[in-house]
């Protein structure tokens, strides 16, 4: 109960942080005067980017967590932040593509900032698929740890991309080593917004960890169910459930 | 330059990130509440195999 008061409270302040975000963001900040409204997209297009890098170097720290201290936590941590690292990823693919098609004239370029992004939304769903195919228990999660932890190599070729190549991707505006700026109402805006994606995307991930975290349970009851001589059906009438809880 | 052109990539650019999201949401909420019914089900079923026999 206290769970489901705290997870409440914590929507009704992801709501009031959406309503600030979005009037600032489209009622605050002035328009930048070269690229016009369309650098409003930054506001959600840098946040979303931000926590796909940070995703896949979450897989990296419960991959190794796991890998060192074998408890199952680890591992439904890394799991659940790779799928939203799929959401996340995508958005950033996505929206980066909608704001090129009227700067850059292309939906698409080879761009080393875009490619290895790119590379970064195949790694989370590389990791997905091996979660899905993979031998079940034990054995899968380690394998899917040690591709979580080659992954997030990727990470900081993404995040200093724009320093090692050229590319028409802008430099970084924010962060460590960042050779762009904002003005001051602008730079609010964007920590307003990031800080309103990230608490979304982190309540986004304990939910996933829950499901996770079920499925186990799941697994786990079926198992008690299975050696004391009853098949376990699952509630939708699938087939009997197996027993991974302890992957 | 006219400030409100591509008005509409930035509109395309707001509805994908948050159907998108809220898309997901939505999805793992309903996995979630499915899950807690099967476990409920399922400690039901474990309860009852448990149960000494001839108890009611």
């Amino acid at each position: 109960m206290r769970d489901v008061s705290a997870r409440s409270a914590w929507l009704v302040i992801n709501a009031a942080l959406m309503a600030v975000s979005l009037w600032m963001i489209f009622l605050w900040v002035p328009t930048e005067a070269n690229l016009g409204v369309i650098q409003r997209a930054l506001y959600f297009h840098v946040p979303v980017s931000i926590i796909a890098l940070g995703a896949i170097i979450l897989v990296a720290i419960g991959s190794v967590a796991f890998l060192v201290s074998g408890r199952p936590r680890w591992d439904w941590l890394a799991h659940a932040s790779a799928e939203t690292g799929v959401l996340f990823g995508g958005l950033a693919l996505v929206t980066g593509s909608i704001w090129a098609r009227p700067i850059w004239n292309v939906w698409w370029t080879w761009d080393a900032k875009l490619t290895t992004t790119l590379i970064l939304w195949f790694i989370f769903i590389g990791y997905l698929m091996l979660r899905a195919y993979a031998p079940p228990g034990r054995q899968g999660a380690r394998l899917s740890a040690v591709v979580g932890i080659i992954g997030a190599i990727d990470a900081p070729i993404i995040y200093y991309a724009a320093d090692l190549w050229r590319t028409a991707h802008p430099s970084r505006v924010t962060g460590p080593g960042a050779s762009g700026s904002l003005e001051s109402e602008m730079a609010l805006t964007l920590l307003v917004s990031t800080i309103t994606i990230v608490s979304l995307y982190a309540y986004v991930l304990v939910e996933r960890f829950r499901v996770r975290r079920s499925e186990a349970e799941v697994a786990e009851l079926s198992k008690e169910l299975q050696a004391s001589g009853i098949p376990a059906r699952r509630s939708d009438g699938g087939a009997p459930a197996t027993a991974t809880g302890g992957d | 330059m006219n400030p409100n052109t591509n008005l509409g990539y930035l509109f395309a650019i707001y509805i994908i990130t948050w159907a998108g999201f809220f898309a997901y949401m939505f999805l793992v909420s309903r996995r979630q509440r499915d899950l807690e019914r099967e476990i409920r089900q399922l400690r039901q079923l474990v309860e009852q195999k448990t149960k000494p026999a001839g108890n009611p």
